[in-house]
């Protein structure tokens, strides 16, 4: 026998590709069992999944599938469905999925599907024969109009974006020496390096793009599933599955996205009772979108359900001791959605399996900055609760602002510089020991790099004011020097727990600079 | 016992480097290479023994000053200096060393793992063993801890001295 082993990776990838196709046109079917494009094409995938576990010698894999063929069979060939025949083949769904994950982390625990075959087995099948091969292959044939693609794994183009980042950052060096030499000759050859460096560097860049699609459409089922178990109906609407993000980005927000939604049908959405009461649609709407934004793109968890009660949230947040009754009077309602990401505040009156463990919201919150991003909450007392998550549209290269102070140099993401403004020594005045300084009709706090980040030297007149934002709210950073503009390709910091920094990148000149964290600057 | 040659004799090859006047050695294994010192750069806030990070062809490495880790004086970088870039679970990471001065084998039978007789500063956590080659005594540096483990260590110890 052949062996098959070093196929697992490519066969687990397809699989779940195949799984969640399966997934998607099983919820059309739900809605609408006549939809014969839908069916066909579960029926094809659930095909292609059979004739691959039967290659990969996965047995199981594929007398489930064959059963999950026959009912689709039935179904195909215009047979009555039955009372649950679609939730049977969620079931079946899931099973295959188990079946998969097993396959994936080399795990031997099958899951006992016997039940699950008895079920199956009560289906009446149409005929017994095999269903014939060559029209289901043509059938697949027509779907694959799209040109030829190739699949590579993330770890290779990652290992040819930091040659590519090497070379850009050779040119530089190159175009820093050729700057000293007054040949035509070689100014033209280094422009033309310089051209192609930076088109390539976008084209590998490129590749890691990925459509959010890839990523929204494991959500249908999920929230199918709980507003099943919650009781409540749900409308789930998916908008902009074509906005494409880096792949890392995307494999990083799936967790959180999932926790947004979770939180929106089981605390957002009020039973079909208490909405008709309220005066609204029995069913209830959850919107997942993205739009980009410039730098950046948006998902955002939209629903129509009770909203966030301010009183509710603050009473809670005082119990728990993360605020002080005093500070609860006088906080306005963006600092109260605020609390939302403090650790261990949750809401939800009672404990569900769902959630409302008083985990989540905070590592919602953690996850997309520390992926460079900012969470923005809005809400209506009974209209609902939106939830947007800026999300950097790659991880992998930045603008940012160089700044000098003393020997040190910094960049700071441009993303959230303001503007930069000069400042006396005597437009600063210091409140508690906080220095602050008037920015037009604002005052705000000031910091200085050299302080804060200990800086050994003894220049200590003040700099340019670089104010930044941070989740709208400002303040000055003072530095020393500015030195301009450029893009750079953010590295991850080894070094532990510095939350002053976001990473490091490397210059034109080889050394290494920090980038700065700016909401962990002013938190430190 | 007579019948067995040097060749047929278990042996650990290892990098041997300098600080103050005592040798160490670090599995070859864990080696990626040895490194001259060039620009490194300050990361503010980090534990004392951080010397910083350094561009290491292209990708990023945190150096480690070895003598602050170890307890000793610091001392001036100077042409001897190098930097043993290492390989650690999946991190690369350099120390900072006064000189790198050659490559040992050294056999598994002459490998004292209970480093009772070594008298060194250095706490015990940090030591694998100690290798014996003629009359020389070179300690055996334990990767794992120079890092990762007793950053945090290192912070408890500061909160006791408070």
């Amino acid at each position: 026998m052949v062996d098959v082993s070093q196929y697992k990776d490519l066969f687990v990838d397809e699989s779940r590709e195949h799984l969640q196709c399966i997934s998607r046109n099983l919820l059309t079917l739900e809605k609408d069992l006549e939809n014969t494009d839908a069916l066909n094409e579960t029926f094809r995938a659930v095909h292609t999944l059979k004739s691959m576990a039967a290659t990969m010698g996965f047995p199981e894999m594929e007398e489930l599938s064959h059963e999950m063929e026959n009912v689709l069979d039935v179904l195909r060939k215009g047979g009555e469905p039955e009372e649950g025949t679609v939730d049977l083949l969620f079931e079946s769904l899931d099973g295959l999925d188990t079946l998969v994950e097993s396959v994936a982390t080399g795990e031997t625990v099958k899951p006992d599907l016997t039940s699950l075959y008895k079920k199956l087995g009560n289906i009446p099948a149409a005929k017994k024969e095999e269903v014939e091969l060559s029209t289901v292959a043509a059938e697949g044939s027509d779907a694959g109009s799209a040109s030829p693609t190739i699949r590579v794994g993330i770890e290779k183009i990652q290992a040819l974006q930091n040659l590519v980042e090497e070379l850009s950052i050779t040119k530089m060096s190159l175009l820093q020496i050729t700057s000293k030499y007054a040949s035509h000759e070689l100014d033209e050859i280094t422009a033309t390096i310089d051209r192609h460096t930076s088109e390539l560097q976008d084209r590998v860049l490129q590749m890691r793009m990925f459509p959010v699609g890839y990523l929204f459409d494991t959500f249908p089922r999920a929230v199918r599933d709980l507003s099943k178990k919650t009781g409540k109906e749900v409308d789930f609407i998916v908008v902009g599955k074509e906005i494409e993000l880096d792949r890392l980005v995307l494999d990083e927000i799936n967790d959180a996205v999932l926790h947004l939604l979770r939180n929106a049908v089981d605390h957002g959405i009020e039973k079909p009772e208490a909405r008709k009461n309220a005066g609204k649609d029995a069913k209830g709407k959850v919107i997942l979108s993205a739009i980009r934004e410039g730098n950046h793109v948006v998902v955002s968890v939209e629903d129509d359900g009770k909203g966030i009660v301010i009183e509710e949230l603050k009473k809670v947040a005082v119990e728990r001791e993360i605020i002080t009754p005093e500070e609860a009077s006088t906080m306005n309602d963006a600092d109260v959605y605020e609390l939302l990401s403090a650790p261990g505040l949750s809401t939800a009156r009672e404990i569900t399996d769902i959630s409302g463990r008083g985990v989540g919201f905070d590592v919602v919150t953690s996850k997309v900055k520390s992926l460079g991003g900012s969470v923005r909450v809005t809400s209506e007392k009974g209209r609902g609760t939106n939830i947007e998550l800026h999300l950097p549209l790659t991880i992998a290269i930045i603008k940012a602002l160089l700044v000098g102070v003393e020997d040190e140099r910094y960049a700071i993401p441009l993303d959230s510089v303001h503007e930069i403004v000069a400042v006396g020594e005597t437009d600063l005045k210091s409140v508690e020991g906080q220095e602050i300084f008037g920015y037009r009709e604002h005052v705000l706090p000031l910091v200085r790099l050299k302080k804060i980040l200990d800086v050994p030297g003894d220049k200590d007149s003040i700099g340019p004011v670089v104010v930044v934002e941070i989740t709208d709210k400002f303040f000055g950073i003072v530095v020393g020097k500015l030195l301009g503009q450029q893009e750079i390709v953010v590295k991850s910091l080894e070094v532990k727990d510095r939350k002053e920094f976001a990473g490091a990148t490397i210059l034109g000149d080889g050394t290494v600079a920090l980038i700065l964290d700016v909401g962990g600057l002013v938190s430190a | 016992m007579e019948e067995r040659t040097l060749a047929e004799e278990e042996t650990k090859t290892f990098v041997i480097f300098r600080l103050r006047d005592e040798e160490f050695g670090v599995d070859v294994m864990n080696i990626k290479e040895i490194a001259k010192v060039s620009t490194i750069t300050r990361v503010p806030r980090s534990p004392d023994f951080i010397e910083g990070v350094i561009n290491l062809r292209g990708c990023l490495a945190t150096v480690v000053n070895l003598r602050k880790r170890f307890g000793f004086l610091s001392k001036e970088i100077d042409s001897d200096s190098r930097i043993i870039i290492a390989e650690c679970e999946g991190n690369a990471f350099g120390m900072l060393v006064d000189a790198a001065t050659e490559v040992l084998k050294i056999p598994v039978s002459d490998i004292e793992t209970t480093p009772e007789m070594v008298t060194t500063a250095i706490s015990k956590v940090h030591l694998k063993g100690v290798g014996k080659v003629g009359d020389r005594l070179i300690i055996l540096v334990d990767l794992k801890h120079v890092l990762a483990e007793n950053e945090k260590e290192q912070e408890e110890k500061k909160e006791v001295y408070k």
